[in-house]
């Protein structure tokens, strides 16, 4: 492969790097739960970086279409994540994930 | 191509954002202490509307909306006005608790279950993945903010919290997937996706994406094993939102999974009928042994769930495994177990809603019920109607899903899916006759047992469901299998 | 046109090391504050990608929605709950070595299927309509063309998007009204005027201790007058029922 030559393949690659940190650092952290929503949100981005660089490769503009909308959700998404982190803190006073223990069977 | 915007077949949808928003916008300047049951009321009218414009929108046809993204046929009509029926319904359910919620005037949760509606309708008619993404997006939204509603419970929190992590964990993994799928296919429209799966080979990143797609899909709808979720979200969130949530999403789930393996995916029908045959298993034996030691039966009703997902994919499975995307029997064994499914868990809900105890907390412990046939006779043959239903014992309606999925299976040869699905129904049996064993040959407690308080609402529903479980098999259930099969075809 | 490319491969090597590299310490650094740094420099580097690709408006839209708002919003909330931040230090679990090993075949696998495929040249769907511009006009030229027109109701979805996410957010965050609320009524401030706030109280000469009466009227004109021309929060009692009219009116 030539290094000097970056196409599509490369951000691929970057891309599935960002999704496998994010998605490997959602399931291996146990104390903070904010840190699981910034892991989401890598996941988010490594789709956008592949739909970008479809978009490019395939000249089609449904790909930054697509990407700009999944910035949009992703937005929000935080919004009530991070809302619903501030109402079990309220309660809970920790947002530890090895403290969510009041709902077993 | 389709040239023209064409919203005609879409102006349901339109209408419901149109006057949810509108009613944000009137609520946040009503003054009143009533307000929350007044947007309870206003919602419920809107709904009532929609439902009358989604019924006089009923075409024959195919029609299409938003230049082919936004499709309309019989089959999707039918779900939907399925959800807007169980919408109505659990919002009727819920009027208590919207009155115990209405501290500080908050008047948000009819609305919020509007968009939620908003979210699945759009969902199900999408005719491509952007406009899938967003409905399912606008509906998990909601979803979450209506799991954490009840704020001041701990329970409530920690099952919202629980929900939009692992929601948006599915979420992130779905769109990951239909990223690669829209590289592969250069279009994101279930039409030019098909085509392209089609014309271009096969290759790696087919799989991968086909695999993540059904990861994602598979987590909203809780099938094994992406299933931890369910009971914990179940049994934290108030009882009308368990209600919601185990009715309306599931049938908009699991229709929109059937459209995206049957239209954009149709030519790996091998590869994924195998995976969601596997998923099928999966939550039938996990369904099944998971709910043997529950003793909330909120928990064990999510467990119910599972199973019944299980059951629910077998008819897709079957279509995946003989390769036959257009079976009618596949589609409309589908709706059948659907609806029947979601009338029982209806009437178990809507009687759980009234289980007391002399505090007015809510009992959801299977103890509580124990002796209550001597106590509420009337309710307690609700009650066994809906568990017999739900095991499947004849000629309640349970049974007659059942037998429509396993009979298509059958006939494509699949013994080792419906051997499963038998032995697991036989071992569900245990657990739903168990609460009719509590209730009719458990002593009634001397003191601290259940009073049941069920609203007017509630006992009309739970008798209605009881009703249509119970005299299933004379009229409507030929008429509902007529209606099924003219509207697939 | 070889140097050019050398510089083009440079710039995507330097931003690609950067952002997988900041990526990683969002998972693995101590302190939660520090995550979310290293996620704003995980978004410039992603929008710096996107811009090299030739995709400028997601790339500042990236900018801007993300490391403006979405983690601003966490560090607000990192800050606002974090407090003590010795407790939740480090905090992986024990079968660390498992998820990464499990990490790196999905990568692995990932990378191998990437590698391995060359998107065809022809394409099935092409449509011309969704096709660059790029020579004529500028990347948000082409978007603009097609958000408001092909994708509109996309464009209003998302609007009902964020329409929930900020329901969402008030309804489960506003709290009820607290007791020691402090709040601004700028109308009842510009309201006051002199000849309200100043009370000149003619205090009778009287036998048994004039002076402390006196002494003490003077004072309570003085701290009137000195509140109602600081036009600060009067939280004082006389008008702690005025003022929080709005968030009255809010919750009834």
């Amino acid at each position: 492969m030539d290094l000097l030559n970056i196409n599509y393949q490369d951000y691929l690659i970057v891309s599935a790097c960002i999704f496998v940190i994010g998605l490997v650092g959602l399931f291996i952290n146990t104390k903070s739960l904010i840190r699981v929503l910034m892991c989401i949100e890598l996941i988010l981005l490594s789709a956008n970086i592949n739909f970008v660089t479809f978009s490019i490769k395939l000249d089609d503009l449904t790909g930054q279409v697509f990407s700009l909308f999944v910035l949009t959700v992703a937005a929000a998404e935080a919004a009530i994540a991070l809302a619903i982190l501030v109402v079990f803190y309220r309660e809970r006073k920790t947002i530890a994930i090895d403290k969510i223990n009041s709902l077993k069977g | 191509m389709i040239t023209s915007l064409n919203i005609t077949s879409a102006i349901p949808e339109i209408f419901l954002s149109i006057a949810s928003v509108a009613l944000v916008a009137i609520f946040s300047f009503v003054q009143s202490k009533r307000k929350a049951v007044q947007a309870l009321y206003a919602s419920i009218g809107v709904l009532i509307i929609t439902l009358v414009m989604l019924i006089r929108n009923f075409t024959s046809v195919d029609s299409h909306a938003f230049l082919g993204m936004f499709i309309v046929n019989p089959f999707i009509s039918y779900a939907k006005v399925l959800i807007v029926v169980l919408s109505i319904v659990s919002l009727l359910l819920s009027k208590k608790f919207i009155k115990m919620c209405a501290e500080n005037s908050r008047f948000e949760y009819p609305i919020v279950v509007l968009f939620a509606i908003v979210g699945m309708l759009v969902m199900i008619s999408s005719g491509d993945f952007l406009t899938m993404y967003l409905g399912l997006e606008l509906q998990s939204l909601s979803l979450y903010v209506l799991a954490t509603f009840q704020r001041k419970s701990l329970k409530s929190a920690e099952a919202g919290l629980k929900y939009v992590v692992l929601g948006s964990l599915a979420s992130g993994i779905f769109l990951y997937g239909v990223s690669l799928i829209y590289g592969y296919a250069d279009s994101i429209s279930y039409k030019n996706v098909a085509i392209a799966f089609a014309h271009h080979g096969y290759n790696k990143v087919v799989i991968i994406a086909l695999v993540l797609v059904l990861v994602g899909m598979a987590f909203k709808i809780s099938a094994a094993p992406f299933h931890m979720w369910v009971a914990d979200v179940y049994e934290g969130v108030p009882l009308p939102v368990t209600t919601f949530f185990s009715t309306a999403p599931k049938v908009a789930g699991l229709i929109i999974l059937l459209r995206v393996l049957t239209e954009p995916l149709n030519h790996l029908t091998h590869d994924w009928g195998q995976v969601v045959g596997l998923l099928s298993i999966l939550s039938i034996v996990s369904g099944g042994l998971l709910a043997l030691r529950q003793e909330n039966m909120k928990r064990m009703m999510a467990y119910s769930s599972v199973l019944n997902i299980g059951f629910l994919l077998i008819p897709i499975a079957t279509m995946g495994l003989s390769n036959n995307v257009h079976s009618v029997n596949a589609h409309v064994s589908i709706l059948l177990y659907l609806t029947l499914y979601v009338v029982a868990n209806i009437g178990v809900f809507s009687v759980l809603m009234g289980a007391m105890d002399e505090n007015k907390n809510s009992l959801t412990n299977l103890k509580s019920f124990s002796g209550l046939a001597s106590k509420h006779p009337f309710i307690a043959v609700l009650y066994t109607i809906y568990m017999l239903s739900l095991t499947g014992i004849p000629p309640f309606a349970g049974f007659f899903a059942k037998f429509y999925v396993l009979k298509d299976a059958l006939s494509a040869h699949l013994y080792v899916i419906v051997a499963f699905a038998i032995v697991f129904a036989v071992i569900s049996a245990f657990y739903y006759i168990r609460v009719i064993k509590v209730m009719y040959f458990d002593k009634f407690p001397e003191n601290g047992g259940a009073v049941m308080e069920l609203s007017q609402a509630g006992l009309v529903i739970a008798t209605i469901a009881g009703a249509i479980l119970a005299f299933f098999f004379l009229a409507p259930g030929g008429l509902l299998l007529d209606i099924l099969t003219t509207l697939v075809r | 046109m070889e140097n050019y490319m050398w510089l083009n491969a440079l710039v995507f090597y330097v931003f690609a090391f950067v952002l997988i590299i900041s990526a990683l310490f969002v998972v693995f650094s101590k302190n939660p504050v520090h995550s979310v740094l290293f996620l704003i420099l995980t978004f410039f580097n992603a929008s710096a990608l996107f811009i090299l690709e030739g995709a400028e408006f997601i790339g500042f839209t990236l900018l801007v929605v993300y490391a403006g708002a979405v983690a601003i919003m966490f560090l607000f909330v990192v800050m606002f709950i974090d407090i003590d931040t010795h407790t939740i230090k480090g905090g992986l679990i024990k079968a660390l070595p498992v998820a990464l090993i499990l990490g790196l075949i999905f990568l692995a696998e990932l990378i191998v299927a990437f590698v391995s495929w060359k998107i065809p040249l022809t394409h099935v769907n092409s449509d011309l309509n969704l096709a660059f511009h790029a020579t004529q006009v500028s990347n948000i030229t082409d978007l603009g063309l097609v958000i408001y027109t092909r994708f509109f109701h996309i464009f209003q979805m998302g609007g009902l998007v964020l329409l929930v996410g900020m329901l969402g957010a008030i309804s489960l965050t506003l709290r009820d009204k607290r007791e020691d609320f402090k709040t601004q009524d700028i109308s009842q401030q510009l309201e006051r005027t002199y000849v309200n706030t100043l009370r000149i109280v003619q205090s009778e000469p009287q036998k048994n201790d004039n002076e402390k009466k006196d002494s003490e009227n003077e004072k309570s004109t003085e701290t009137d007058t000195a509140n109602s021309n600081s036009n600060s929060n009067s939280n004082s009692n006389k008008d702690s029922d005025s003022s929080s009219d709005i968030e009255k009116t809010g919750e009834k």
